[in-house]
């Protein structure tokens, strides 16, 4: 009698080929893998959640935001630093190796051509990530998207090029002012809005550290604009059964929305990011 | 064909892997990922009489081979899981337990009754007197077996449906609260729930979850929670459902060969979502490998 196997029904659980994993600037990779159900499928936003190893050290699955999807090439890419173990056992994978994921996970940016004319990106340190996907899906719509980085300092950066050759204009900050604006990246957004006659039609997509994002929804809320931003948690599962990355809902009576079903992304409104 | 079949009191499971409350939502987050009826049945979320918010963040932390949770039995409160949870579970073809708890022991009574005088179709209750992380009730009832015998003698009053006791290893005696349980009238009893543990961040010096202390779960417990249902199956002669790290189908078998009549996956839901349905298929392929006819046959087959 043959053996049995289970009946998994799911498009999301995945093991992928690496096609690459390359650093592109100190401590931050990009890996490639060939995936064509990712590639046609992800949206601007959605995460996927690695196992770096079948063993239980670590335990969990880690999230990475999708950055970048190719269709006609059925490939997807994730950004990510290495911070720990989990990311240091992935920046060590080598092409043709599996990664085994499950995804796409979690909601994504909400795009409404309709009643949006400008689409400002704005992204701190490795929030970076998910903004090429969504440069990308913009771009689709003919939406042309502006990008707001900001980062400690100029050695940081990357991917710059594949904004620039996407056609899509970037507006660099740095804390140390070694490249471009000095100061954070809130207040380069902050002023650009400031100088404009007027704010109808911007929209603010964001992505980075909470620090970053709640002075960015304080901007938001100013000058009028709507603000999505992508949050980045703890997670334990991805999939809505732990409960254990929650985020504070904006409103009076104590309420958690969970980031990994119900985010990552929220309205900056929605949200209370203030602790 | 081998028979997976097992009985937990009045209940007959198509086989005897369960999913562990608090790992497995209620049953709809993970019915994307695999086919829910290949399993013998799902435990849902702990439920309450009122909605709970469950308790600030960080509640979750990483350990070596395990995690600390402290989520405080976050759940939408037992009127939201009738109108609003219970409509999938029906349609359910597997065994379908729900996991309830009180701060007090007429707020089990009274879960109970409302479940009992709802439309809600399901199969059994599991009894959490065993949560760590909640400040009434839970572990505190769960490590006191007077207590305990007496939450489980007043739900054996109100249900006919199967009663499950789950028990907390945070006590001197686990075999103690266990025979206790079953003299209150208990159907079976499901251990282990978390073993009480911390973790510290040493840069900031805080605890690495917000509540300081938090149930460790996974892996690490394994070696742990099977001594435990070794030890109760010396103790007593309803069915123990076994819990505590199972990641895999040899760690199910080793808690059935332990003793465990049925047993519950937890955190491995959360690192591999379908792996419930694979422990199936593995089990089974197994007790055909080894020409076992009934799954039974394992339970208590330790050769010591």
């Amino acid at each position: 009698m043959s053996p049995i196997t289970a009946s998994l029904n799911s498009e999301l659980i995945h093991n992928s080929e690496i096609l690459e994993v390359r650093e592109l600037t100190p401590r931050i990779f990009r890996m490639r893998f060939h995936n064509s159900f990712l590639a046609r499928n992800s949206l601007p936003g959605q995460f996927i959640n690695i196992k770096v190893n079948s063993e239980y050290n670590p335990l969990w699955r880690r999230p990475f935001s999708i950055h970048q999807i190719n269709s006609g090439e059925n490939w997807a890419d994730i950004l990510f630093k290495v911070i720990g173990k989990g990311t240091d056992e992935l920046s060590r994978m080598n092409p043709g190796e599996s990664l085994d994921f499950i995804g796409p996970l979690g909601n994504s940016f909400t795009i409404k051509p309709d009643s949006m004319k400008v689409a400002y990106m704005v992204a701190g340190g490795l929030g970076i990530a998910p903004m090429l996907i969504l440069g990308h899906a913009l771009l689709k719509l003919e939406i042309h998207p502006m990008l707001f980085y900001g980062v400690r300092t100029e050695s940081e950066f990357c991917c710059l090029d594949d904004f620039e050759s996407a056609g899509i204009k970037v507006h660099l900050a740095t804390e140390d002012g070694s490249r471009g604006y000095k100061g954070f990246v809130t207040a380069l957004i902050e002023s650009t809005l400031r100088d404009m006659p007027s704010t109808t039609g911007i929209e603010l997509f964001s992505c980075g550290p909470n620090p970053m994002l709640l002075p960015l929804g304080t901007i938001a809320d100013r000058y009028n604009v709507p603000c999505q931003v992508s949050l980045e948690t703890l997670m334990g599962c991805g999939v809505g059964a732990c409960l254990g990355c929650g985020v504070k809902a904006n409103q009076n009576e104590l309420k958690y929305l969970y980031v990994c079903t119900q985010g990552p992304v929220f309205n900056s409104n929605e949200i209370n990011l203030s602790e | 064909m081998s028979d997976l079949k097992v009985n937990i009191g009045n209940l007959t499971l198509k086989n005897p892997v369960l999913t562990a409350s608090g790992t497995f939502g209620y049953g709809e987050e993970f019915s994307s990922f695999f086919d829910i009826n290949d399993l013998g049945g799902i435990i849902t979320k702990t439920i309450t009489l009122k909605p709970r918010v469950g308790n600030p963040f960080p509640r979750i932390a990483e350990t070596p081979s395990g995690m600390l949770n402290s989520i405080g039995l976050a759940n939408v409160g037992v009127d939201a899981f009738i109108s609003e949870k219970m409509p999938f579970l029906k349609t359910l073809n597997t065994a379908v337990i729900v996991n309830v708890a009180g701060n007090t022991v007429e707020e089990y009574v009274e879960l109970i009754s409302k479940l009992e005088d709802s439309d809600a179709e399901f199969d059994g209750y599991e009894i959490n007197v065993s949560c760590p992380n909640v400040k009434e009730g839970g572990v505190l009832f769960g490590s006191n077996y007077n207590i305990t015998a007496e939450i489980t003698r007043k739900i054996r009053k109100a249900t006919q449906r199967c009663v499950i006791i789950k028990l907390t290893p945070n006590v001197t005696s686990i075999g103690d609260v266990a025979a206790a349980v079953e003299q209150a009238g208990a159907d079976s009893v499901s251990l282990i729930n978390t073993l009480i543990g911390m973790a510290i961040d040493v840069d900031t010096r805080r605890p690495k979850i917000a509540c300081i202390t938090g149930g460790l779960s996974g892996p690490a417990i394994k070696p742990v929670a099977l001594a435990k249902v070794f030890e109760v199956s010396k103790r007593v002669n309803i069915p123990i459902i076994g819990i505590g790290g199972i990641m895999n189908y040899q760690d199910a078998l080793e808690f059935m060969m332990a003793g465990a009549t049925a047993i519950e996956v937890g955190t491995a839901n959360f690192i591999d979502p379908a792996i419930s349905s694979t422990i199936v298929a593995n089990l089974h392929n197994y007790c055909i490998s080894h020409n076992i006819r009934h799954v039974r046959e394992i339970v208590s087959s330790i050769i010591a």
